[in-house]
């Protein structure tokens, strides 16, 4: 089959940011070229040098390492021996071609994609057009319990063009095609592997990335190897990369045992517990990075039973709560004020939108004129988390100021499953992490269908709007559609956004290579094309 | 035949001897006089307390101690000093209290069943076993579900989890004692079992219990740290030093006072426990008089 | 009665106390609010199907009345299937087996350490009852009970793992790979773990020796002019030690739920970590697996103790 003449990059280019987040301008890439990408510059000050086993800790083991199987604890690991076809930008949008060349709409239900070239898996198997036809067929068959399945639904067939070309057909104008590339189901997996054993790929993974599994012991750690033949290194012109020997991933469940680890030394990068830094910013071996992250912490309202269905109710809540002093108290101020749900720097989210004001005069006021100017009880829960614990009792003491007595029951992860289910609560934890595709937080907390809503949120214009946004394909248009949406929920007040995440990690001055300011700009492009490396070539 | 005589128990004739056994007794008395400082702590905190220990400050959390808040601030803002004070009502009340359920439950049984023998032996003795497997996190985790989280839920677990100990403990010691001559003596001469059990045997196999006791006040307060942090015991905002202390943890390089303030009550308090019992174990047993050189 | 008709009557009944245990639990747990599906998918990435909780569910039987999970459960783990957490994903049988010898060098290196401290503890605090040096030891055992494990756990990271950075501050290797370096990350998590049984056993051990020594034989003893040295070790000790094994038993049987502690702080990957993790999930097959293997280990030292315990005492054998 010929292959398309049209071989340049499609742009899916998107709008200059105005709202005042870290992005610059971006003209659209000129070809598939990795080298023409903005962010794939690498003028270190310092040369890179191999060598070293880079150490870190998590809390948790990462379960499985097959990314469509469940349960997976641990996605940064999992983004070392597995890669996507496609990466998301500094706004979260999916328009950085990683594994793939490109992909284009020829009409809003067909895709052609092209893959790189040059790109082997783990186990020594082309990563070709067959390898992925078989992985997404694989996700899609019942036979594989992949939980990914439900987001491949429009797909109608997959059809190889040539070695490298790929022909999607969809049922739908699916817009958020090029998002689901850039989440689960876009980590490329070995065919060959996956036919092979497919039980045995839940810890024997062979992906394309940086880093091969090299030992795994579970609840205790996990070893990586570097990847040789990695293809990132020979297509970027630094054959070289990754620089480290390998990485080796501990497993430490308690936040104070695991800064002792790196101050011990035994560690050379962490993610901190917030109340850590203080103690930790003036040690004179370390850097800390404050990074913006794409989860928003809200609460829950039941707007169709019980007494949140008065939307006066709704606002004296949102009003009595002083975001602010929520951040500075139980985030040390590591975190942003939330307008809405999509977080500040991503691209759906409307800049028109002010957080809500504090102003609990104007929650007494709405009390009383919705008839309980004598006090309101309202039921809940809340995650038993320390930190859950915490803004449970922040938020119930700020409610209990206007007169809201926020019964909360704090409880452990099961139980608040059941209790959403059934919908058993007024005001509860609410909010979502790993916002990447607009469609999936929208649809899972305010669409009937939603996994996470169970019918406690039924707005109309709402549901349209989500319904509208899943087949826009134009990204302009399709990111109207989404500031729409979030002023249509904002004026409902449907649920009390409080703050988007801030994650802080510390490195050892050791650490060499880490660029923050073009972190910011590039994201997921820039971390996942600048490996670090050890000053020195050791730990 | 001295012997005879000799062996005859003393039994305490009223509660002031004890009180003035104990009295002698110079580090029972100082345990007695730190308990009622605690207890006396609790019952007054209203007025002691410099703060509300409810009132939250979100922009003064963690904060090191100063002469605002001689002991610093928690997570939430709250006064420390305050917080520990109150939360000596919480631990004192629950360590005690289920402490005392514990003991009685457990004594009870283990006397019946080291005196009857046979097959009530064999059974409470089963019971003690099976007690001993089951998870008492299931427990406290189901009757959270049914009767709502609370301390409740936490009395009735450690009660009925920390009897087995007592149970088994005083099981043996009545083995021993009921072999001695003066308990058949007692049997010969027409007293009833129970009279026997509880006049003759009982006092005599006290000594382990009461150290069994004093421990378990400190265990049970910590037992109630552990579940409290998972949201199981008190509930937010009421403070006890096992929550405190939990929570604390987390904080420790920011305000080690946050964990270790309620941490060193509660080592106190056992401790002030622990001579107090030693004091009374020696008040109750005679036989300790003739034990060898006691001082070096 | 003969020993080994005692041994198989208090097998049997460790049986029937098993079955009861286990089918007990199970129906406690059911109690326990909350979907182990819903829960641990939350935990990990956002779901919007329930159509894909549903076939989860299907898959690990859930769906089903708890009469027939349980029964399914039962036959088999009786035929070595012990099931797959739904937690975790993985094997449960693999998960015991990677953990118990965790668990169990956890378990003997806390013994040794409590009665190597303990009882030496005890003796010389009743040896010189009331004095300075009583105090002094008896004060320390009951710090060594009444400080948290936590606790004393993070202060010695700091001060053997950071400060002086003599011992890894956590982790776990397996003796096979590298001995040197398990036995000394073991050093820390064995230490915590048996300074708090250290302290029971010194008190009982005091307690007991103190009544033994005030027994009319002892007096006998000495007026027949026996040293005192003679009397302690020849006499005294032995009676002395009885209580002190029920203790060790109790402490041992208890220990699971100390072991949860150091565990989760010195990143053990042990049974006391998984066990707690799993209920907590609603996790069955692994609860049930632990279930089982707790409650073996607390008969079987039960039974063990009380054999000991008729040994060291004749007098109190147990009689029908």
């Amino acid at each position: 089959m010929d292959s398309n003449p049209d071989r340049r990059e499609f742009v899916l280019g998107f709008v200059a940011a105005t709202f005042g987040a870290v992005l610059a301008p971006q003209s659209a890439a000129a070809s598939g070229a990795l080298r023409d990408q903005p962010w794939a510059v690498w003028d270190y000050k310092d040369k890179p040098v191999r060598g070293g086993y880079f150490r870190t800790a998590v809390e948790r083991y990462i379960g499985k390492m097959n990314p469509n199987h469940w349960p997976v604890l641990d996605w940064i690991s999992m983004g070392y021996f597995h890669e996507r076809l496609m990466l998301t930008d500094g706004e979260y949008k999916p328009t950085v071609p990683w594994l793939l060349e490109g992909l284009k709409f020829e009409d809003p239900q067909t895709v052609l994609m092209r893959l790189r070239e040059g790109v082997v898996f783990h186990d020594g198997s082309k990563f070709d057009a067959a390898a992925v036809k078989y992985q997404m067929e694989w996700i899609r068959d019942p036979k594989s319990n992949a939980w990914t399945a439900a987001w491949l639904v429009p797909l109608v067939s997959i059809d190889v063009v040539d070695e490298r070309t790929l022909r999607w057909k969809f049922n739908v104008a699916w817009a958020a095609f090029a998002g689901v590339m850039a989440n689960v189901p876009g980590y490329a997996m070995s065919a060959a592997a996956l036919q092979a054993d497919v039980e045995k790929y839940d810890s024997e993974p062979r992906g394309t990335g940086p880093y091969l599994l090299e030992e795994a012991s579970p609840d205790n750690f996990l070893k990586l190897k570097r990847n040789p033949n990695w293809w990132f290194a020979k297509a970027s012109g630094n054959p070289e990369m990754p620089y480290f020997d390998g990485i080796h991933v501990s497993v430490i469940p308690d936040p104070a045992v695991r800064l002792a680890n790196l101050r011990a030394g035994k560690i050379d990068a962490l993610t901190l517990d917030k109340s850590q830094y203080a103690a930790l910013k003036d040690d004179p071996s370390i850097t800390i990075y404050r990074i913006p992250g794409n989860h928003v912490n809200a609460l829950r309202f039941n707007t169709t039973k019980g007494v949140f269905q008065d939307i006066r109710l709704r606002k004296a809540v949102s009003h009595a709560l002083d975001r602010k002093a929520l951040i500075a108290g139980t985030q040390l101020g590591f975190a942003r004020l939330a307008s809405c749900m999509f977080p500040g720097d991503h691209w759906c989210h409307n800049p028109e939108l002010a957080p809500v004001t504090y102003d609990p005069a104007l929650s007494k006021e709405l009390l009383a004129e919705a008839g309980h100017a004598n006090g309101l009880t309202v039921r809940g829960y809340y995650i038993n988390t320390t930190m859950g614990q915490t803004i449970a009792e922040a938020v119930k003491n700020m409610l209990a100021k206007v007169g809201i007595d926020w019964q909360v029951d704090l409880l452990p992860a099961a139980a608040a499953a059941k209790r959403m289910q059934a919908l058993d609560y007024e005001l509860a934890t609410g909010g979502w992490t790993f916002i990447y595709d607009p469609d999936l937080m929208p649809t899972g907390l305010y669409h009937p269908n939603g996994g996470f809503n169970f019918g406690r949120s039924k707005n109309d214009a709402a549901i349209a709007l989500i319904e509208a946004g899943r087949s826009e394909i134009d990204f302009d248009k399709r990111q109207k559609i989404y500031w729409q949406l979030e002023k249509v929920l904002y004026d409902a007040y449907e649920d009390a956004w409080l703050w988007w995440e801030e994650t802080l990690v510390a490195y050892r001055k050791n650490v060499m290579g880490w660029d923050h300011e073009n972190f910011l700009r590039y994201r997921d492009a820039w971390f996942w094309a600048h490996p670090l490396w050890f000053k020195n070539g050791k730990a | 035949m001295t012997d005879i005589v000799a062996i005859v128990p003393v039994r305490p004739s009223g509660a002031s001897l004890v009180l003035r056994a104990v009295l002698r007794h110079r580090l029972a008395t100082y345990g007695l006089i730190v308990i009622l400082l605690f207890c006396a702590m609790a019952a007054l905190a209203p007025w002691i307390a410099p703060y509300n220990p409810y009132e939250q400050d979100l922009y003064a959390v963690l904060s090191a101690p100063s002469a605002a808040h001689w002991f610093g601030t928690d997570n939430l803002g709250r006064d420390l000093l305050s917080r520990t004070i109150y939360g000596a009502r919480v631990s004192l009340l629950f360590g005690i209290g289920s402490t005392a359920l514990s003991t009685a439950l457990g004594v009870a049984l283990g006397l019946i069943a080291g005196f009857r023998g046979g097959w009530v032996d064999g059974l409470i003795m089963r019971v003690t076993d099976a007690f001993l497997c089951f998870p008492p996190l299931i427990f406290i985790l189901a009757t959270s579900a049914a009767l709502g989280p609370g301390l409740h839920n936490v009395v009735l677990s450690f009660t009925l989890f920390g009897w087995t100990g007592f149970a088994r403990i005083i099981r043996g010691q009545v083995l021993l004692v009921r072999e001695l001559p003066y308990i058949e003596a007692a049997r010969a001469s027409g007293l009833t079992p129970h009279r026997i059990m509880l006049a003759h045997v009982l006092p005599n196999t006290l000594a382990p219990v009461i150290v069994a006791v004093t421990i378990t006040v400190g265990l049970a307060i910590l037992a109630e740290s552990g579940v409290s942090f998972l949201g199981l015991g008190v509930q937010p905002p009421t403070a006890s030093w096992g929550k405190e202390l939990r929570v604390g943890f987390t904080y420790l390089e920011a305000v080690p006072l946050f964990s270790i303030a309620p941490g060193l009550m509660i080592t106190l308090v056992v401790i002030a426990f622990n001579f107090l019992g030693d004091g009374l174990r020696d008040a109750l047993d005679p036989r300790l008089k003739g034990a060898g050189p006691v001082r070096k | 009665m003969a020993m080994g008709r005692y041994i198989g009557v208090r097998l049997l009944h460790a049986l029937v106390i098993l079955a009861l245990v286990t089918m007990l639990v199970f129906v406690i747990a059911q109690l326990i609010p909350g979907d182990a599906v819903m829960a641990a998918m939350a935990s990990s990435v956002d779901m919007n199907d329930s159509a894909v909780v549903a076939r989860v569910r299907h898959q690990f039987g859930l769906d089903q009345s708890i009469l027939v999970q349980f029964g399914n459960w039962l036959t088999r783990y009786l035929t070595g299937d012990w099931g797959t957490s739904i937690g975790t994903g993985q094997k449960v049988h693999a998960m015991f087996v990677q953990r118990l010898p965790v668990t169990l060098e956890l378990f003997l290196g806390a013994t040794a350490w409590s009665v190597v401290i303990g009882i030496p503890a005890g003796i010389v605090s009743a040896l010189k009852r009331n004095s300075a040096v009583d105090v002094v030891v008896s004060t320390g055992t009951m710090i060594g009970v009444s400080i948290p494990s936590f606790w004393e756990a993070i202060m010695l990271i700091y001060l053997l793992g950071v400060v002086f950075p003599i011992l890894p501050p956590s982790g776990y290797v397996p003796f096979a790979e590298n001995p040197l370096l398990n036995l000394k990350s073991m050093v820390l998590p064995t230490f915590v773990l048996g300074t708090h049984s250290a302290g029971l056993l010194a008190r009982y051990v005091r307690s007991s020796l103190l009544e033994v020594l005030g027994q009319d034989y002892i007096r006998t003893a000495r007026a027949k002019g026996l040293s005192e040295r003679a009397i302690i070790t020849l006499h005294a000790l032995k009676p002395a030690m009885i209580p002190v094994v029920t203790v060790i038993g109790l402490a041992w049987a208890h220990m699971l739920a100390g072991a949860f502690f150091v565990e989760v702080i010195f990143a053990i990957p042990g049974l006391g970590r998984m066990s707690v993790d799993a209920i907590f999930q609603k996790d069955f097959p692994v609860v049930q697996a632990t279930l089982i293997a707790v409650s073996i280990n607390v008969l079987v030292v039960n039974l063990l103790v009380d054999i000991v315990y008729g040994y060291l005492d004749p007098r109190v054998r147990v009689r029908q």
